[in-house]
């Protein structure tokens, strides 16, 4: 974050992204509510009129109200998958309820004896209906839009978390990589849009009685138009679409160094990690990031593509063991480095694929394998002092723990204590630095780019050199910290962009330059 | 015109309106007259089938009102309600229009009869582009009446159309609804509580309560022969008023004491007037005596005493 550029330097810069991402939030904003008022107003007049059916529907829409939208946009998945559909579902059925219950009361609140005085005059229901209770409700039923704008203008920041887009994209990616510029770029065009929109439906709501009949069928129209908004992107599609997350689209190590070192050209979407392994495996993303020894990448029969330009770094796991622990019980280092070259790549993903997947406990997982190996052997007596290993909240890590804990127990006198779910690095690496736990397992890179936060140079300099960036860290750690990082076990947890197996033998695509060229190839 | 056979309507356990008969001669002008709960605003809904009546038979102009669509009999009848109803959303041109649009008239013969009837109820033609909110309670109630009349239905029927009116308001224009030209042929069922508009404008009153008719009558029928106890006590508030009101010159010229007065600049009046109009007449011109000439060219000098005398006179004569 040093030499951070200015706020107005980076909307300039990213202004093209920015009006984008605004279109499609325009976009997704007006086709929810288009639907909403095609569906709510209707909805809204049947119960003013059948009164008795009042009640629940609108019970019904104020409970899809108080769903958080987060949760709601997490229902949406499985039923229609990621992007626009189910953000757009979403979104509409948050815009319902303002929408019929405006209806509902703008219709029932019209001055009884005008109603009565157009029956009298034999006006038939649905001309007291079109001629006077639509108009005459008219200001109620544009306020009821107008809230749900607003709702929908905020809401539809989420959208990005299952693949549509919009402003969220940058809201999100900037919370994931801590960067204030792209949360303000994304967050103060939301912010104005919201505002602005409010404005222009308060400056119709108090339009001349008169005209409203023309604003009631101006509205649809302009509905209709700021819904193209979100169709137009469209028209200039690539080949495949590839999801990222929103961290990965900001790293240096992520999209921007495939597009600098690679120079790919793909059409991209903001997606949450949750989904994206699953979406790519139902054929609605072809190309997405993930990391290399994550179990999903097994169960959703993925492949992961090669690094040919070595733009990731190499996040080799070890356990990372504060010095004094390691010369109080010399016996440890020995124990502990058992694991060393046991694990690969393939190994750990199936490790993780039964966590993480097949819903098995990490501890079964650890013993198994373990007992595999013959490295398991029943605990000893222990009286010799306690040993407390961490773990971040990640399946691998409390495997490794897991493990970790059992040969300690198999091979020393040591008492073990396990503190898992220490969420991420930076709580891990406190609670270490700190004398809360004496040791867990670390990554390479991420010793490297989040914890020593290494100037560009010399990660330019290490670049994917497994040996370098380890003899670095290893340097650095016990220099700065008094840590003492171990051999690392041998597998590398790295990023990795990976495609369905299938569809990537079909194409003979196996590394990431192969996909630049056949998305290039015309 | 309008007939009623043992109509009776039932609102879940209450009996409205229970079994009720009348006839209204075409232009004749009827009052349904009670405190409110009587049934009578429920009986003129059933005129219009506003509400559907629970038994009996109602015609207007000799059809069964059961035998023709709703909306189509409503556009026949003119109807009038209390608090006007005019449509906020709608110019005074659009309002009176409603009718002759929903009857698919030519636009210019809309237009012709808007301006007609402004002329009719007393209103500048200026005023056809304002809203209803921008004109007085008393303008907004003659642009009802106008648009109640605008594709010139045989039968009117009127809701209370005074009644959101202020005293001195209603008092006038009750007044002048009375003699308006366009109201002259029309055939009337007018819905009241009001005693004073009830005699000011029914050729003929039926005074209702408890859903049935008490008396009906023509207003001095039921103000010197009330048939029984309910009937005497409704008008016995107003009795004085009433009876100055309904007696005119000419009732009771035949009882007048001819009284000697040397004045001769006394006002002078035809037998027509009533006898609030005739007592008003002296108080505004500080005399003791007015001059009275009936059609056959008798003058007779009166005073307060004489009038009063001749009223006493005329009652004794009514119930003898």
């Amino acid at each position: 974050m040093n030499d951070a550029p200015s706020l107005f330097d980076f909307m300039k810069e990213q202004s093209g992204k920015i009006l984008d991402q605004l279109l499609q939030h325009i976009g997704l904003t007006f086709i929810s509510l288009l639907f909403a008022v095609i569906i709510g107003v209707p909805l809204g007049i049947f119960i003013s009129r059948k009164r008795k059916f009042s009640a629940p529907v609108l019970g019904f829409t104020n409970i899809l109200q108080t769903i958080p939208s987060i949760a709601l946009l997490g229902f949406m998945i499985p039923l229609l998958g990621i992007g626009p559909v189910p953000a757009i579902v979403a979104l509409f059925l948050y815009a319902l309820l303002p929408i019929v219950r405006n209806t509902f009361t703008g219709i029932t609140e019209v001055d009884k004896t005008v109603v009565e005085s157009a029956k009298g005059m034999g006006m038939t229901n649905n001309q007291i209906l079109r001629k006077v209770e639509l108009p005459l409700s008219m200001s109620v039923i544009l306020a009821g839009i107008r809230t749900a704008t607003v709702i929908n203008v905020g809401v539809a920041t989420l959208a990005s978390y299952i693949g549509a887009g919009g402003l969220g994209e940058f809201i999100f990616g900037g919370i994931a990589l801590n960067n204030t510029n792209m949360i303000l770029a994304g967050a103060i065009p939301a912010a104005l849009l919201a505002i602005f929109l409010d404005f222009l439906l308060s400056r119709l709501q108090k339009i001349n009685l008169k005209k409203v009949r023309t604003a009631f069928w101006l509205l649809p129209v302009c509905f209709v138009l700021l819904s193209s908004f979100y169709l137009l992107p469209d028209f200039y599609r690539s080949k495949m679409l590839a999801g990222f997350t929103p961290e990965f689209m900001g790293r240096k190590d992520g999209y921007l160094g495939l597009k600098k070192v690679y120079d790919l050209n793909i059409r991209t979407v903001v997606i949450s990690d949750a989904v994206m392994y699953k979406a790519a495996y139902e054929k609605k993303l072809d190309v997405i990031d993930g990391y290399s020894t994550d179990g999903r990448l097994k169960a959703f029969n993925l492949v992961i593509l090669k690094d040919d330009k070595g733009i990731f770094p190499p996040y080799y796991a070890a356990p990372v063991v504060r010095e004094e622990v390691l010369q109080k019980y010399p016996e440890l280092k020995n124990v502990l480095n058992q694991l060393v070259g046991k694990i690969n790549d393939s190994i750990m993903t199936e490790l993780n694929y039964r966590v993480d997947y097949l819903k098995q406990s990490p501890e079964k997982v650890a013993k198994d394998f373990l007992m595999e190996q013959s490295l398991y052997k029943d605990p000893l007596i222990a009286n010799e002092g306690t040993v407390r290993i961490g773990s971040k909240i990640l399946g691998e890590q409390y495997i490794l723990a897991a493990m970790y804990s059992m040969l300690i127990k198999g091979n020393t006198h040591l008492q073990v204590e396990t503190k898992t779910g220490l969420g991420g690095t930076k709580i891990c690496f406190d609670a270490l630095t700190n004398n809360q736990i004496d040791m867990y397992s670390e990554y390479t890179g991420t010793g490297l780019m989040v914890i020593l936060q290494a100037p560009d140079s010399v990660v330019e300099k290490l670049g994917s050199n497994k040996e370098k960036v380890y003899d670095y860290v290893q340097q650095q750690f016990l220099k700065k910290y008094n840590l003492e990082w171990l051999k690392p076990i041998g597998f590398n947890n790295t990023y990795a962009l990976m495609m369905r197996k299938k569809q990537a033998e079909d194409l003979k695509i196996y590394s990431i330059s192969g996909l630049v060229n056949y998305l290039n190839k015309k | 015109m309008i007939s009623l056979q043992n109509v009776v309507k039932i609102f879940g356990n209450t009996t409205a309106v229970d079994d009720i008969s009348f006839e209204v001669k075409e232009g004749e002008n009827i009052v349904l007259l009670g405190t409110s709960g009587c049934g009578k605003t429920t009986t003129l809904r059933m005129i219009n089938r506003l509400t559907e009546a629970s038994s009996g038979k109602i015609s207007v102009n000799g059809k069964n009102i059961k035998e023709v669509q709703p909306e189509e009999l409503r556009r026949n009848i003119g109807y009038v309600l209390q608090h006007n109803g005019l449509f906020p959303h709608y110019t005074i041109a659009e309002n009176i229009a409603i009718v002759p649009q929903l009857l698919k008239w030519p636009q210019q013969k809309i237009a012709n009869r808007i301006s007609e009837l402004l002329e009719q109820v007393h209103l500048p033609q200026n005023i056809l582009s304002l809203y209803p909110q921008q004109l007085s309670g008393g303008q907004q109630q003659r642009i009802g009446l106008a648009r109640a009349l605008a594709a010139d239905p045989p039968v009117l029927l009127m809701d209370e159309p005074f009644g959101a009116l202020d005293a001195i308001t209603r008092n006038n224009i009750t007044k002048e609804f009375s003699r308006l030209e366009v109201l002259k042929n029309k055939t009337i069922v007018l819905v009241t509580h009001d005693i004073r508009e009830a005699f000011e404008l029914g050729d003929r009153i039926l005074l209702m309560d408890k859903g049935k008719i008490v008396q009906q009558g023509k207003p001095t029928e039921l103000l010197f022969h009330p048939k029984n106890q309910f009937a005497s006590e409704f008008f016995s508030t107003q009795k004085m008023q009433l009876e100055l009101n309904s007696v005119f010159l000419k009732d009771i010229f035949q009882h007048l004491v001819n009284e000697n007065t040397n004045g001769n600049n006394l006002p002078v009046t035809d037998e027509f007037m009533s006898l609030w109009e005739a007592i008003e007449l002296l108080q505004n011109n500080h005399q003791d005596f007015i001059s009275i000439k009936n059609t056959s060219g008798e003058i007779k000098h009166a005073g307060y005493n004489s009038l009063f005398t001749g009223l006493e006179a005329l009652k004794q004569q009514s119930h003898e």
